[in-house]
């Protein structure tokens, strides 16, 4: 299925979800999951469709060939008019349809984390319980998650360097699973975008942009009494409630890409959580 | 037929419970729908399959496609063989084909009572936004 069929094929609750580039929702995981399934499918195309732009690219140096042989009468004027139309109008198609795509772009934190924990989990989650999730699905370096721009600067061989930090709050959420334990998370990135110019010794102006990102996962957990005993473990601190026992645990992962953090740290956290609790005969 | 034999969940595991409506041509043990794989033709029980998978050490989980029913079954046998970690069952069969995961129970046998799921009225109270 191509990406426009996949998109014509969302509900309209769907793709007001691409047009604001939010989700906030209480539903069952099994309602939640329906919801993003189709969504993830149609972003995995659009992450495909980078193609358009090369088509598009491809054809102007075409246009360029199809001027020369026109203006040598290598080709037939009638011939080469006709070549040259067709060119323009696959070019404009090509660049209209790969800036189409990156205006329905979401974060790939929806099909790289979000969809695949709820899918991983599905069977913990208590089925008669809404799940809230709340996903940002703007791009990690979309403009209205920068906190600062800096001045340019020098340093070393690079006479420009502007660092861009930006704060992505991409997913939280929390619910309450099948032995009544009580679930929340979230994830957000601290990124630092540097981008850095410098002439090199031909005269040639050179840049490049590097990245810096720190994922903070911040897991907690709230067991019952009745059904555990909590001994806690590394890096988690325990809160003692009239009924249940609150674990939490943060981690952090440090990259060097804008690619949103995967479902293994999110599972090693709330594993090495229940890994810690000690199950209780029921009284 | 009797229900279905297989477990529920990732990190407790509890018996699904639904009415079973074949056997798989693996283990021989009931299924529900829900828990036969496609892939197999509805043939072999989402368990035997991802097992069949991992013995030819083809690490698939790692390639996510939650649109495949059997990944999760993948993630899940794949995380426990290489964390280690032991769900706790709740459940009252005493079945040993899950041996292999190592799961936990309230101490060396199985509680034939299970679990009262029955949270005593507490509510999540989520709203809707």
């Amino acid at each position: 299925m191509g990406v426009i069929a996949a998109y014509r094929s969302l509900t309209a609750e769907q793709k007001q979800i691409i047009k604001e580039r939010a989700l906030n929702v209480n539903r069952p995981v099994d309602e939640l999951i329906a919801l993003l399934r189709p969504l993830a499918a149609c972003d995995r195309l659009v992450g495909k469709s980078g193609s358009f732009g090369c088509y598009g690219a491809l054809t102007i140096p075409l246009l360029i060939v199809t001027g020369i042989l026109m203006g040598n009468r290598v080709l037939p004027p009638a011939l080469a008019a006709l070549v040259f139309i067709a060119l323009i109008g696959a070019m404009i198609l090509c660049f209209t349809m790969w800036g189409w795509a990156k205006s329905i772009d979401l974060h790939d934190g929806l099909s790289s984390f979000a969809l695949p924990m709820l899918t991983v989990f599905r069977d913990d989650f208590d089925r008669a319980k809404p799940v809230h999730l709340q996903l940002d699905l703007h791009a990690p370096d979309d403009k209205t998650k920068l906190v600062s721009k800096s001045d340019p600067y020098k340093k070393g061989a690079y006479h420009k360097i502007i660092d861009s930090i930006f704060k992505d709050e991409w997913c939280s959420g929390e619910g309450v699973l099948s032995d009544g334990t009580k679930l929340r998370w979230s994830v957000r990135d601290a990124i630092r975008k540097r981008a850095k110019t410098k002439r090199n010794a031909r005269g040639k102006y050179k840049s490049k942009t590097k990245i810096k990102k720190i994922t903070t996962l911040d897991v907690s957990m709230s067991m019952k009494k009745k059904r555990y005993d909590v001994a806690g473990g590394e890096g988690q601190t325990i809160e003692e409630g009239e009924n249940a026992h609150t674990v939490s645990i943060r981690r952090r992962v440090r990259g060097e890409t804008l690619t949103p953090m995967q479902l293994d740290p999110f599972v090693e956290a709330v594993t090495s959580i229940y890994g810690n609790a000690k199950p209780l005969k029921e009284k | 037929m009797d229900t279905c034999a297989a477990r529920r969940g990732f990190l407790t595991m509890r018996d699904c419970g639904e009415p079973a409506n074949q056997l798989c041509i693996t283990c021989q043990r009931p299924m529900c729908t829900e828990h036969l794989s496609s892939s197999s033709g509805y043939q072999q029980c989402l368990d035997c399959f991802t097992k069949a998978e991992q013995s030819n050490t083809v690490e698939q989980s790692k390639n996510v496609d939650e649109s495949d029913p059997a990944w999760a079954y993948r993630y899940r046998r794949d995380y426990y063989s290489s964390s280690g970690y032991h769900a706790i069952y709740y459940g009252s069969t005493n079945d040993n084909y899950y041996d292999d995961l190592d799961v936990r129970s309230f101490d060396d046998d199985v509680n034939a009572g299970g679990l009262d799921d029955d949270d005593g009225g507490e509510r999540a109270g989520f709203a809707d936004s």
